[in-house]
């Protein structure tokens, strides 16, 4: 039988243009990985269609360990803080592979 | 002056037709990401276009261009910026933000009015076109040195000091100011040109087809999808409020001046070279600009830029400003 391991799901809405500044701040905090959905939607910054550039609507997605979580939250709160508009919800999963989520990026 | 004629002009038309089609809810919609290929291949096929005709141009009036694109790219944000915070309309970070995006060029509005020239027949330099690829960037740093500022003294009137963030080294001076220098439109736009001066006759020659005869369409292209994004903005009017849309009209009015006094005035240009540098001094920025103020400024509202560069300014200079401008250099032409 296949076991499960319980970790942590964190999805992020946020413009395209901080891509670059999370993925660099994914990787100092040891996260293994992310995944990066071009998205469209409506909310408090307005419409995002996605038809130009500077209205690019992203959602990435970060599963780690219960232990890596505070972490990461706290730096997301630094940039909300800052004025980012981020949309921030974590989930519980189960992963198959634990190790492949303890992995920092290189 | 007939404005009637400028706006028979079929690019200016499509752009209309983008402003109606969104207004009477059309369900047409461009693929995403045409917008993006369709200005990449008109900043080449200009760039190309402009390189050729500057291989052969003189080199004392190109530093003096590229100078004075320098010195509007510079001052035209800062006087912005202080009629923004003078009349206390908006926040200074705003403020900083909106002015960024004056102080910078829109290469849409600049090839709308070569569209405007190339139909009624009107001679112009290619210079206008270093200057348009010098005045990308120089608003951002301007702008990003006029929002630090507010800052600090918005941090000092509330008692505290500007925290550096420790997660800031994606969005840190030196990264902006590369971002700024190596904006991905102002590559195209200066490589193209390098390419294009470089190159041999021959080898110009063979891209006709590409650079001149289907120009023109792609522009009507480009200016249907632009009519239909201004349009959008429309009905964001209400959050800006009728003294910030004022705004919108009168800086490019300001810069139109200022731009066409410094292209006949000062470097000497004809009345259609004139047009051209006041459509740099009088346009804003709505692709290299709004991108680098939301990475920079988090704290300006967007809608207030790009309802006033992209939803006003634009169809104003489109439709009212580049006769206007025209209009005004043949007046100092006269005098």
């Amino acid at each position: 039988m296949t076991n499960l391991y319980p970790h942590k799901l964190v999805n992020i809405i946020t413009m395209d243009i901080l891509q670059d500044k999370l993925a660099e701040m994914f990787r100092r905090h040891g996260v293994s990985g992310y995944t990066i959905l071009r998205v469209r939607g409506e909310g408090a910054s307005g419409e995002s269609a996605g038809t130009m550039d500077f209205e690019a609507s992203i959602m990435i997605k970060v599963i780690v360990p219960e232990e890596k979580l505070q972490r990461l939250l706290d730096g997301l709160q630094r940039q909300v803080d800052r004025g980012y508009h981020l949309t921030i919800f974590v989930s519980d999963v189960e992963v198959i592979a634990p190790h492949k989520f303890s992995k920092p990026l290189g | 002056m007939s404005t009637l004629s400028n706006l028979l002009i079929p690019a200016v038309l499509f752009f209309a037709l983008g402003v109606i089609a969104r207004l009477i809810k059309s369900d047409l919609k461009f693929p995403p990401d045409l917008a993006k290929v369709l200005s990449i291949y008109l900043l080449m096929a200009i760039g190309l276009h402009g390189g050729y005709e500057l291989s052969k141009a003189d080199l004392g009036t190109a530093v003096n261009s590229i100078t004075w694109a320098l010195i509007l790219g510079f001052s035209l944000p800062i006087i912005g910026y202080f009629a923004l915070v003078v009349t206390r309309k908006v926040s200074p970070l705003d403020a900083a933000a909106i002015s960024a995006h004056y102080g910078s060029v829109s290469a849409g509005t600049f090839l709308t009015a070569i569209a405007f020239l190339d139909n009624s027949g009107i001679e112009y330099e290619s210079y206008p076109l270093i200057m348009l690829a010098v005045m990308e960037s120089p608003a951002i740093v301007v702008g990003l040195l006029l929002a630090a500022m507010a800052r600090k003294q918005l941090a000092k009137s509330e008692g505290r000091t500007v925290v550096r963030d420790e997660d800031d080294n994606g969005g840190g001076w030196g990264h902006l100011l590369h971002e700024a220098f190596t904006n991905g439109s102002v590559v195209v736009l200066i490589g193209s040109m390098i390419i294009g001066a470089i190159s041999k006759p021959s080898g110009i020659e063979s891209l006709k087809p590409f650079i001149d005869e289907i120009f023109m369409g792609v522009l009507c292209l480009f200016l249907f999808e632009m009519g239909m994004e201004a349009a959008r903005r429309i009905k964001e009017f209400k959050k800006v409020g009728v003294p910030l849309a004022l705004f919108g009209v009168l800086m490019p009015l300001v810069g139109g001046a200022v731009g066409t006094f410094v292209g006949y005035s000062i470097l000497g240009f004809s009345v259609g070279g004139a047009t051209l540098v006041a459509v740099l001094g009088a346009s804003a920025s709505y692709i290299a600009v709004p991108p680098a103020m939301r990475l920079a400024v988090p704290e300006a509202n967007p809608s207030f830029y790009l309802t006033l560069s992209l939803g006003i300014t634009f169809p104003f200079n489109v439709l009212v400003g580049i006769p206007l401008y025209y209009w005004f250099a043949q007046y100092l032409a006269a005098v």
